[in-house]
């Protein structure tokens, strides 16, 4: 079996600054990934980079066997998109944009989508409350027929039943082959959707490990196993 | 649904289909919902699910017919022994708490027939009320 996600060695500076250092990888195709990791560890700069949207880092990245940043766009779908569009602009617009660059936009996908999240399409962005928004981009991102999920955040400053629709529509809607790495500030949201735990500590991947696998072998949840992990360090938050 | 947050969840997952399936909400040879529907209705991913109704199948609680989904089992014997084990469960459970709380065989045989007496003393009340 070829792995869906394969970082080797992967140094990242920006700014003189080392972000992310020796960093190794794998991720197979089917999974929930949790990353999780203390405020600037480095978990949205390495979703960038394995998206293709950072650059000039030093190893190598592999996505779906090909290091090439054109066929990484074709398979990753990345949540942190919404950011280029003109407040004026109305969701129906944005979805129209979607289907335009990304051949694997559904767009019957994403109207059922829509509907479950109760989006209007003649909504602009200026009018959207922030977990209006959340579930505009989670189903845009979920819309691509992708074969990996990249979901920054999906849940903060989201209310719980906006959450919980859009756990339910991830459920739902990912295809058993594709692999979601989501990263969370509160594992307890997510913890039950998880298959793996990736934790980002000092620039680099400290543990990845089967949930299943904390759960059995060290009896603690899975944010007092990643707690656990970053106890005694000054730079937890 | 709410989990308990250090225990394996496919394990729990077990637990929840085999209750239902002793309760009889599901019955002996129906359809158990996809894997798919069970993932969303549980608030689970899929892989969880498979991961459990594997486990099932192998202990068959669960057969699986190609292409039609999965069943529980026609074994009449099978539901009976996972009933068995359950309860046995359950009372050993009790038995250890009111253990670790320092009580000796004696006074938990006592505290158990003191609380029946009272159960069979309301149940009775309240049928010649109605």
């Amino acid at each position: 079996m070829t792995n869906l996600v394969q970082i080797n060695n992967l140094t990242y500076r920006k700014n003189n600054k080392t972000i992310l250092q020796d960093v190794n990888l794998t991720l197979s195709a089917g999974h929930f990934v949790g990353l999780a990791g203390a405020n600037g560890a480095g978990k949205t700069t390495l979703m960038r980079l394995i998206a293709g949207v950072a650059k000039n880092y030093q190893g190598q990245i592999m996505v779906g066997g090909s290091s090439d940043e054109v066929a990484k766009k074709a398979i990753v779908s990345y949540s942190d998109e919404l950011l280029g569009f003109n407040r004026q602009t109305t969701i129906q617009d944005v979805v129209y944009f979607y289907q335009t660059v990304y051949p694997d936009f559904s767009s019957e996908r994403y109207q059922n989508l829509s509907q479950f999240l109760k989006l209007k399409n003649t909504d602009r962005l200026s009018v959207l409350s922030k977990g209006t928004k959340e579930r505009l981009t989670i189903a845009l991102t979920l819309a691509r027929q992708a074969s990996l999920y990249l979901l920054d955040e999906p849940f903060s400053g989201i209310d719980v039943m906006s959450r919980k629709q859009i756990i339910q529509g991830m459920l739902n809607w990912v295809s058993e082959t594709a692999t979601v790495v989501i990263s969370s500030h509160h594992l307890e949201e997510i913890a039950n959707i998880l298959d793996e735990l990736v934790i980002i500590k000092q620039q680099t991947i400290l543990e990845h490990r089967s949930t299943d696998d904390i759960l059995e072998q060290e009896h603690l949840s899975i944010e007092d196993y990643f707690e656990s992990l970053y106890q005694g360090d000054e730079n937890y938050d | 649904m709410k989990f308990k947050d250090n225990v394996p969840i496919y394990l729990q997952i077990k637990d929840i289909i085999n209750r239902q399936i002793i309760a009889g909400k599901y019955s002996l040879g129906a359809k158990i919902p996809s894997v798919r529907d069970l993932s969303v209705q549980l608030g689970v991913n899929i892989n969880t699910i498979q991961k459990a109704i594997n486990e099932l199948v192998q202990e068959s609680v669960v057969v699986t017919k190609r292409g039609l989904g999965n069943f529980v089992t026609e074994d009449v014997q099978i539901v009976d022994e996972l009933k068995d084990d359950l309860i046995k469960q359950t009372i050993a459970d009790m038995y250890e708490a009111l253990t670790a709380m320092g009580l000796d065989q004696g006074e938990i045989f006592y505290y158990i027939k003191m609380y029946l007496a009272e159960r069979m003393k309301d149940d009775d009340q309240s049928s010649t009320n109605q």
